[in-house]
């Protein structure tokens, strides 16, 4: 899971996983949770530790229920399909909403509706199957209004190279062509900053 | 957009920021952690400084839940002054409108309303102006409204929606007089008016190229209220006056006066309209009309929503609900067959609220039960009603009981065909044996009647009275099968249990019957046993005396002798036995048995004095006897006139072990006397009678009398005595 801090826009979770578990923080405990039982992404809500998964296939996403959940207000008992615009309600109140705002790329982006957050503030999680577009239309997964320009962040395998037609710098290097991207790299231009970080995993009380 | 300071920096001591989030006039505010992990925005005041530490010392330690937290002014190592502050991490109310730019319904201008007149009304209380109130200083979070930038002011901006001009304060919200450097509380109010009127129609009333033009409107153009409601105009025209002393005064007065003009009336023309046209007249009635109904049907909603958020009984009203929202989508569709233009964007926050309503009903209503399908009206899980244990059901319920005596009767024969079933069941191989038994039986002895002589009628008797007493031994023997070798059987109390459950016409007797355990002491059977026996002794000469006058039956004074003898030996075994085993731990088997044994002796005694006697019954019988006894005497070993000691030992056995002799002798039993009880003795004595040789009529008499005399002499305790 890497984390995308944007100035003036607000703070993105990228996973290229194609599984990513959703579940609430469960009970504390002397020790730490093993990451196997902690969900990808633990928010703080009245929900099972493994709540649901939310699945990228070849063609779309899909969700599987561990607990109850609806999707566009019907219940899920196993797995559904998850449509564009889809609501997705988990337990009583953790509302979700899944977005793929590009016809040009797979990736979705999961935007928080009802106001439950991980311990500290997120504002929505992108999916990434092949690209990440950042920029100031409603077409790109992470919209920056006052962007002058776009911003791919690509996927090669699993690493996560940016590309921009933008005059950026990635830790002061220009970013011509492209550069790949490591934990802590600040890209930067005229108008925009942002940085990503990279975690193994995001443990509750430890983002 | 250029910030001073980038991700990971620590300018303050305690706190990492992680991204900036806006710039303003005063300064820049990013995103910060504590060293703890608590969220923070941090304030960098680069402009203004005296001012803006003025406003915000005022307001560091004002609390109000609809107003932005304070929590600390640093300094850092170059000294510069850094506001700490709650951090909210919802949408501006900028965003917000910026995401409707035709207006946001109605009920959501009320929500926003409220929250922006609790804060600034709070700060007007303590003396506070705000003097900067504009949508991209009004948050929203977890449903609460916040106005940020307390403490803060001044200058005009030239941008409207721009949250890092250069300057302080935007002047499309800014009053007439703040020019003249006046600033009352009244500026408040019309930046709220003039926000209002931007979430209703989108759009600020006064719009220009430049900051000039837009002052200039302001100081002089009276608002365009076209686009507000009429019943809000006067709302607006007293909110947006230019004479701050004629003005509303206070923004809670303003939000007062706002609700009430729009509870009277909530709809709103929209431009699209020809205002003053009959056609625009119709429409305008007939949104009057949906606005009502709905409203009528949101008020509902939200009081079965307080009653269930107060009684927890979201289940119980979430149908009423459900119902309630399907009116209004109802009237929803009609409107739009009838006139789309008469569905405004008021109804449909109506009905956004209906739906959100609705929706909170099902989210807090009980969870559903995974179904097949997507049911949404089955509950996710069971009522509590469900708690209860489910009574246990099987496909053949138990008869039901019986009431009359017919009913007992064919219950009992039901019963006793139960039983047998149940042993045939369980013992197969035993009911094949009775039955090559009974086989073989009727072909020793058919051939040997006489249907001439006998009638038909007795060669029925003599085939079901043989049938029963074969099928009988059987039940017998599989019982002794059951329990020398089957599992050990249920008590005494579980059998009443069972009966009772079987059936409760006896359940009066389940625990105070023959059957019941109970302790009683050698002396009171000693005592009850002699008084018996007395009585036994005169209940036998009555009957025998009874007897004698009746025509024929003894021929000679040893008969009636031999009967009475007869009569009070046996009597007299029963009734000790009876008193013996009574309270014991009733073994039906062995009882039997032990009477069957009891019997033995008393045909053997009888036969004695039968023979000391020189009686020959079947001398002084009837013809019948004699003929059943031609007709017998083939299966036994002598053809002499006289009745062997085979015959008496194998009748009174039979008829001592066939009967359940308690259920007339023990104190316990059902009824003092019962003649059912004599007819059934008579019965099988007349049927043992017939299988052994035996003269039926003597059989029966003295089964009836045997019966009769030791129901007579038994004690009995009245049912109400029992213990």
């Amino acid at each position: 899971m890497s984390v995308l801090w944007i100035d003036g826009v607000g703070c993105f979770w990228i996973s290229l996983a194609e599984r990513v578990t959703v579940g609430g923080p469960g009970s504390p405990s002397s020790k730490p949770p093993h990451p196997r039982d902690v969900a990808d992404i633990a928010i703080l809500s009245d929900l099972k530790r493994r709540h649901a998964t939310i699945v990228r296939t070849g063609e779309g996403y899909l969700l599987e229920a561990h607990g109850p959940a609806r999707v566009a207000g019907r219940d899920v008992l196993d797995r559904t399909t998850l449509s564009e615009e889809a609501l997705i309600e988990l337990g009583r109140s953790v509302q979700w909403r899944i977005r793929q705002p590009s016809a040009l790329s797979l990736s979705a982006r999961l935007d928080f509706v009802s106001d439950h957050r991980p311990t500290q503030a997120v504002d929505g999680l992108v999916m990434l199957a092949d690209t990440c577009l950042l920029g100031p239309g409603d077409e790109n997964h992470i919209v920056c209004s006052d962007w002058p320009g776009q911003v791919l962040l690509v996927r090669q395998q699993d690493e996560l190279w940016c590309r921009s037609r933008l005059d950026l710098t990635v830790n002061g290097d220009r970013l011509g062509n492209g550069k790949r991207l490591r934990s802590g790299d600040v890209v930067m231009g005229a108008d925009l900053r942002f940085r990503i970080e990279m975690r193994a995993v995001i443990l509750p009380g430890n983002e | 957009m250029k910030f001073t300071f980038g991700p990971e920096s620590r300018p303050l001591d305690g706190y990492t920021i992680k991204r900036a989030i806006a710039r303003g006039g005063f300064g820049e505010v990013y995103y910060a952690l504590s060293d703890s992990g608590k969220e923070v925005a941090i304030k960098l005041l680069q402009e203004n400084l005296e001012i803006e530490l003025r406003g915000v010392t005022q307001c560091l330690n004002l609390k109000h839940p609809n107003l932005v937290t304070l929590f600390d002014i640093k300094q850092d190592r170059d000294s510069d002054h850094w506001i700490v502050m709650e951090f909210v991490g919802g949408k501006t109310l900028d965003k917000v409108i910026h995401e409707a730019p035709n207006g946001l319904p109605l009920e959501d201008v009320l929500a926003w309303l409220d929250g922006i007149a609790g804060g600034i009304g709070y700060l007007h209380d303590r003396g506070i102006v705000h003097r900067d109130l504009k949508p991209a200083n009004i948050f929203r979070e977890n449903g609460v409204v916040k106005v940020g930038d307390v403490g803060l002011s001044k200058f005009i901006a030239p941008s409207r929606r721009s949250a890092h001009t250069q300057s302080v304060g935007t002047v499309y919200y800014m009053a007439p007089e703040v020019a003249k450097g006046r600033y009352g509380k009244e500026v408040d109010v019309y930046s709220l008016a003039i926000i209002l009127f931007e979430l209703l129609t989108g759009k600020v009333p006064f719009e220009g190229e430049t900051t000039a033009e837009i002052l200039m409107k302001h100081l002089t153009e009276r608002p365009n209220l076209g686009a507000i409601p009429p019943n809000l105009r006067a709302v607006f025209e007293a909110a947006l006056e230019k004479d701050p002393q004629r003005r509303t005064s206070d923004v809670l007065e303003l939000a007062r006066h706002f609700r009430n003009a729009a509870r009277g009336e909530v709809s709103a023309p929209s431009p699209d309209i020809e205002r003053n046209g009959a056609d625009y007249q119709e429409i305008h009635a007939e949104r009057l009309r949906i606005c009502s109904q709905l409203r009528g049907l949101l008020d509902k909603a939200r009081e079965l929503e307080t009653a269930a958020d107060r009684d927890r009984t979201w289940s119980r009203k979430q149908l009423e609900v459900e119902e309630l929202l399907r009116q209004a989508q109802a009237i929803r569709s009609n409107a739009f067959v009838h006139d789309e233009r008469c569905w405004d964007y008021s109804a449909e926050g109506t009905l956004s609220s209906m739906t959100a309503i609705a929706a909170k009903f099902r989210n807090l209503a009980t969870p559903r039960l995974p179904t097949l399908e997507y049911a949404d009206t089955q509950p996710f899980e069971q009522p509590a009603a469900s708690n209860k244990p489910t009574p246990r059901t099987t496909p053949f319920p138990k008869p039901t009981p019986p009431k009359s005596g017919w009913d007992t009767f064919c219950f009992s024969c039901g019963a006793y065909v139960g039983g047998l079933k149940k042993s045939v069941r369980a013992h197969p191989l035993l009911a094949w044996l009775a039955a090559a038994t009974f086989f073989l039986f009727s072909l020793r002895f058919w051939p040997g009647l006489n249907f001439a002589r006998i009638g038909h009628e007795t060669q029925l008797a003599w085939f079901l009275i043989g049938s029963v007493a074969t099928f009988e031994m059987f039940r017998l023997i599989s019982l002794g099968f059951d329990r020398l070798f089957g599992p050990p059987p249920p008590s005494t109390n579980e059998r009443a249990g069972r009966m009772s459950n079987a059936a409760p016409f006896r359940a009066a007797y389940r625990v105070v019957n023959p059957n019941s355990v109970r302790e009683i002491s050698w002396r009171r059977r000693l005592t009850e046993l002699s008084g018996s026996l007395a009585t036994a002794g005169l209940a036998t000469a009555v009957v025998t005396a009874v007897l004698a006058n009746v025509e024929q039956f003894f021929g000679s004074t040893a008969l009636i002798g031999h009967f009475a003898t007869g009569t009070l030996i046996g009597s007299w075994s029963l009734l000790i036995l009876g008193k013996l085993r009574e309270g014991l731990p009733r073994e039906r088997y062995i009882d039997r048995m032990l009477l069957a044994g009891v019997g033995m002796v008393v045909g053997v005694a009888l036969f004695q004095l039968d023979d000391w006697l020189l009686i020959d019954l079947l001398a002084n019988g009837s013809s019948t006897q004699q003929s059943l006894l031609t007709m017998t005497s083939t299966s036994l070993p002598s053809n002499s006139h006289r009745l062997l000691a085979e015959s008496y030992i194998a009748f009174f056995a039979t008829l001592f072990g066939l009967r359940r002799w308690w259920w007339q002798t023990d104190s316990f039993r059902p009824y003092r006397f019962r003649v059912l009880s004599v007819c059934l003795t008579a019965l099988i004595g007349s049927g043992a009678a017939f299988a052994w040789g035996f003269p039926v009529l003597w059989g029966t008499v003295w089964a009836a009398s045997l019966s009769s005399v030791v129901q007579l002499s038994a004690v009995w305790t009245p049912r109400e005595q029992r213990q």
